[in-house]
């Protein structure tokens, strides 16, 4: 083939693969904090800790993007169901499997799929969507019969994901997925309009999408648009660029200290205990008033508190130490 | 006071002023423009200034939470004597450890917003139905101020009459007007 006939051919592939590039609309979920912004810096702007939007796609992107390090993720879904909802722990245990196996059959290629398996850990009487820092963890999907623990977001709240990740890596660390029962009506069928029973297929397919670190799409017609719709239990086009962009077939996968798919620090069915320790930072100025002062207050009483107990011994070992 | 009582009293007044409840979502009913109002003690134009995250137990469970000091700039509903408050929304970083609910309100250093804000059971103010009540606002190419989408908005059920849909992209004034409306 000449190089003239094979210009147009050359050409015509590259602009269908620019176009191809940038239709898609999803958005990943970025390590950038989401207090800094580089349109409102009046200093440089750090990339690898201010977010700043993309002018293409409207995402908010910014330092590293979140991922699972390992190929094999567990998830657990609390033993109770939903008395209210009338959804026991089996149903909502295979609408779960249902929706996270929708993510993991994406076609990312004609033969490789996300480089991403999901494991059942079993039931886990923990309901809590909580990291622990030092002790065993669960990824937790759980409904909310007898309250929701967020009263003051009133009754509009369907579904919460709350996601913890290593800020410098984007390593998600846990994830985890609270659906209110108490003051919504989750169905297993194809749900009704704006008012009415909400399809819970539909709901933890979009949820399940924050799990694996995928943040909203400006296309309408993707399960992770920002809109629910009837019946959106299906991945399209941009949910599928989506999660291949995030966990691509041929990445490099790593399972830190663990035994597949267990969660850090270990495995339990029960929560963690309370932990211990100092945890604080400063974004901006000063910081404020009131509560986090509290906590402070509490340290400086214990460091007092210590430093008199020891005197009091030192005061005591002297004593002891006089000669009588 | 013996060291046990007074290493218990102190974890007591810690933990009453630091517990709190938290509003946050990531799939959500659309809030009415009325409902939003009725639900906020306080709805004002307002700056962040400078922000601090640390941990907190949220509805029983550990989260991360961000306090942001925010300057008020114009107080349209609400408490119209303070010049700044401060505001606590879920999510941040702490140290080692990032925190992330999509659909929260996310306040942006030195970014002017109309915020809906509510007081928890603790007397902590929170953004009202979190990004649901949050519009950050823009100078758009003719000089007006404009309220934008927030960010980070939660998955939506309806909406055709929402407080989203009736004020993302209006001029800020027009906006007030209707917020002033909505509370008669």
């Amino acid at each position: 083939m000449s190089g003239l006939r094979l210009l147009p051919r050359l050409a015509a592939a590259s602009f269908a693969f620019a176009l191809s590039a940038h239709s898609y609309a999803y958005c990943l979920t970025y390590t950038c904090d989401p207090s800094r912004d580089c349109a409102n810096s009046a200093t440089a702007c750090d990339p690898n800790k201010y977010c700043t939007t993309d002018s293409e796609t409207g995402c908010r992107v910014g330092g590293k993007p979140l991922f699972w390090a390992s190929s094999v993720v567990s998830f657990d879904v609390q033993r109770d169901g939903s008395k209210l909802a009338d959804i026991s722990y089996d149903q909502l245990l295979t609408v779960v499997s249902n929706a996270f196996q929708r993510w993991v059959d994406a076609a990312c290629d004609d033969s490789h799929g996300p480089s991403i398996k999901l494991k059942d850990f079993g039931p886990v009487e923990c309901a809590k969507p909580e990291y622990n820092k030092s002790q065993p963890n669960q990824n937790v999907i759980t409904f909310h019969d007898s309250e929701w623990p967020y009263m003051n977001t009133g009754a509009e709240t369907l579904a919460l994901t709350t996601v913890f990740f290593n800020p410098d890596s984007g390593e998600i660390y846990d994830a985890n997925i609270e659906l209110n029962s108490n003051q919504a009506t989750f169905v297993l069928g194809p749900g009704q309009g704006d008012a009415g029973a909400v399809d819970l297929n539909a709901v933890l397919t979009h949820e399940i999408g924050h799990f694996l670190g995928l943040s909203h799409s400006s296309n309408g017609s993707a399960t992770m648009y920002s809109q629910y719709k009837v019946g959106m239990t299906t991945l399209e086009d941009d949910d599928i660029a989506a999660i291949c962009a995030s966990l691509p077939p041929d990445r490099t996968t790593a399972d830190p200290g663990n035994p597949v798919g267990v969660p850090r620090h270990g495995f339990s069915t029960q929560c963690g205990e309370p932990e211990t320790g100092c945890c604080a930072s400063t974004i901006g100025g000063k910081a404020p008033s009131s509560g986090p002062l509290a906590l402070w207050a509490f340290g400086l009483g214990l460091i007092a508190w210590c430093g008199r107990s020891k005197r009091l011994a030192r005061a005591k070992r002297s004593e002891r130490a006089l000669p009588r | 006071m013996d060291r046990r009582q007074s290493l218990g009293l102190m974890g007591i007044f810690a933990a009453t002023l630091a517990s709190a409840n938290v509003a946050h979502a990531t799939t959500a009913r659309a809030v009415s423009l009325p409902d939003l109002v009725r639900r906020s003690t306080r709805v004002a134009r307002a700056t962040a200034l400078d922000s601090f995250a640390r941990s907190e137990d949220i509805g029983g469970a550990r989260h991360i939470v961000t306090y942001s000091r925010m300057r008020i700039d114009d107080s349209i509903h609400g408490p119209s004597g303070d010049s700044e408050t401060l505001v606590r929304t879920l999510g941040g970083r702490v140290a080692d450890l990032g925190e992330i609910v999509h659909g929260e309100a996310e306040l942006v250093l030195h970014e002017t917003c109309l915020v809906f804000l509510m007081i928890d059971p603790n007397g902590v103010e929170v953004v009202t139905g979190m990004a649901q009540g949050h519009y950050p606002i823009t100078i758009d190419g003719a000089g007006t101020p404009r309220l934008r989408l927030s960010r980070n908005m939660p998955q939506l059920v309806g909406g055709a009459t929402s407080a989203v849909a009736q004020l993302t992209g209006k001029p800020f004034t027009e906006a007030r007007a209707l917020i002033l409306g909505a509370r008669r």
